[in-house]
């Protein structure tokens, strides 16, 4: 009898494993998923292998012990640059050009690439003086500034391990070794931080009008200079919320919850008053799902849409996809929408929102016109 | 888990290669090297077993990517074709410098893995991560190669299956041994947990 057993329970254990090298090879099907919540439910043990193997990340800091991975990628990229300025593009339509004389290629990809380096410079120049927020500031020594464009998310390991993930169309501003009694940085736009826990040393982020301040945790800082409020999301851990303008009022952040500060409006020359208290909000948010938070999608590239007001849904599509988007009926603005989207291009998603609410669209290159 | 790892990111590579191949946008090709560049580095180093090379055989797989940007399009997986390109090219080296005809699966030895636990999930005594670690760390190569694809990388049983050119079945049961590893190695806690449910 108790032979008939232990093969039993060694065919379930071994099933067990198979389910779990499956979920963590992210080959498992929904069936497959849900066996394996049952089985797991009837063997606990195993969920708590389950809950250790999901946790663990190979940390990067063993390949270079003394060099930090930035220089080796640097490095790494200088050598790289150096051979690209003096290689033609292999391309069937550009043989015939090629075959003429690859001298002149050449030549004339170094201008354009000296050319397009030079343009780049002085945007990036002209962008970085204009931007009045990092305004009469130098980049000092030691400091780091990250920045992404419309359509593209950056991640980045700070000096002490945190991680940070940019949203498009952000900037980031870090100190290359952390010092002092506190770690800082600056951010604007759009980032979602996994900050390491350091109790001596609380990490703060400046974000206009506000700064969140952390020991240990996971959250998200929406703050986007033409956006008309600075949002925070905490996923976990705990945060303390200032506003720059009230110090002495902090705002403690318990999981889940999402902070909204409203911006003051600028000062208008004909108002009487100017205004300049800050507004906020706490809301709950649902707890299901954390995967599925609007507030935090973009961090795992999806974009979730729940009873957004589609103006709001708008600037989410222009920085994903570094598209414009105009409204040729106002009215539309108002429309609300939901869904989930991942892989899809624009277009696909705009075929997917006209399914539920009526719409039509024109695309005319990088340029979307609603109506 | 709430983020799985930091590889997610490959779905926001389309923007990035949509612009290297339609814009010859060297800016994005700059960013998507910096994106990609580093894990591909210590991939390279384990067949490579020297920095210098390393960095060698991953420039060479990018400079034909800018090479060949006209058809980026046509990849289907960016991520396995970067992991291939470098395990291709690593071999062509290692075929040069040894006159080795072919450097089996076997000969790769992963550098030590260092793990460590997301504090915010899951209390562990650093008791544990270390017996955690050793027990990883002494997998056999291949299947300590795998479970650090899997889980550092990011990649799928499928991909890593086409990376390393062994089937998938292979993939599948090396990563199950690691877990029954971890699963011996962690019986008197797995105990408690019942016990306490």
């Amino acid at each position: 009898m108790s032979f008939f057993q232990t093969n039993k329970e060694s065919m379930i254990k071994s099933r067990i494993v198979e389910l779990m090298a499956k979920k963590i090879g992210k080959e498992a099907s929904k069936d497959e998923l849900d066996e394996l919540s049952e089985l797991l439910l009837k063997n606990p043990g195993y969920a708590y292998l389950l809950e250790i193997v999901l946790s663990l990340k190979g940390s990067r800091n063993h390949f270079e012990r003394d060099l930090p991975q930035e220089e080796l990628v640097d490095h790494g990229w200088q050598h790289l640059a150096d051979k690209l300025n003096l290689q033609p593009l292999v391309d069937d339509d550009t043989v015939s050009v090629e075959k003429r004389g690859r001298i002149k290629n050449i030549i004339y990809s170094r201008r354009f690439w000296l050319a397009a380096a030079t343009v780049a410079v002085f945007l990036g120049c002209s962008m970085f003086l204009y931007k009045t927020y990092f305004g009469p500031q130098q980049l000092a020594e030691g400091k780091k500034l990250k920045e992404t464009h419309y359509g593209t998310v950056a991640n980045l390991i700070l000096a002490d391990g945190s991680k940070v993930w940019l949203n498009a169309g952000s900037k980031l501003l870090y100190p290359d070794k952390f010092s002092g009694s506190q770690r800082e940085v600056t951010l604007e736009g759009e980032g979602f931080f996994e900050v390491t826990k350091k109790p001596n040393m609380p990490f703060l982020v400046h974000a206009g009008k506000i700064t969140v301040k952390v020991l240990g945790t996971k959250f998200n800082v929406k703050a986007y200079t033409e956006d008309a409020d600075i949002e925070t999301t905490l996923i976990s851990g705990k945060v303390q919320v200032m506003l720059n303008d009230d110090p002495e009022k902090e705002i403690l952040l318990s999981p889940n919850e999402k902070l909204t500060v409203i911006k003051p409006l600028a000062i208008n020359a004909t108002s009487a008053q100017i205004n300049n208290e800050l507004k906020y909000q706490v809301q709950a948010l649902p707890v299901a799902a954390n995967n599925n938070l609007t507030e935090t999608a973009w961090v795992s590239n999806r974009l979730v849409l729940n009873n957004e007001a589609f103006d709001n849904v708008a600037k989410l599509l222009e920085r994903k996809f570094d598209v414009h988007v105009f409204f040729d009926n106002d009215k539309l603005k108002d429309e609300h929408l939901t869904g989930v989207f991942e892989k899809e291009n624009i277009q696909e998603v705009l075929d997917v929102l006209k399914m539920t609410t009526h719409f039509r669209y024109r695309i005319d290159g990088n340029n979307i016109h609603l109506y | 888990m709430y983020l799985t790892k930091v590889i997610n990111t490959k779905n926001c590579m389309q923007p990035l290669l949509h612009r290297i191949q339609f814009d010859n946008d060297e800016t994005a090709f700059k960013e998507f090297y910096k994106e990609n560049v580093f894990r591909l580095f210590q991939f390279a180093f384990a067949f490579a077993r020297n920095k210098e090379l390393s960095e060698e055989i991953v420039n060479d797989v990018f400079l034909k990517l800018w090479q060949h940007r006209s058809k980026l399009n046509k990849i289907k997986n960016i991520q396995v074709y970067l992991y291939v390109s470098v395990k291709n090219t690593a071999f062509n080296y290692s075929r040069k410098n040894t006159g080795r005809k072919n450097m089996g699966i076997e000969e790769i030895s992963t550098d030590h893995f260092y793990l460590s636990p997301d504090q915010e999930q899951i209390l562990m005594t650093d008791e544990l991560k270390k017996q955690i670690e050793q027990s990883i760390n002494q997998l056999p190569p291949k299947c300590k190669l795998v479970f650090k694809m899997i889980k550092e990388d990011g990649l799928s049983i499928a991909e890593v299956a086409v990376i390393l050119g062994i089937s998938y079945k292979t993939v599948s049961t090396q990563l199950s041994i690691a877990l029954k590893k971890l699963a011996l190695l962690l019986q008197p806690s797995l105990k408690e947990h019942e016990i306490k449910i």
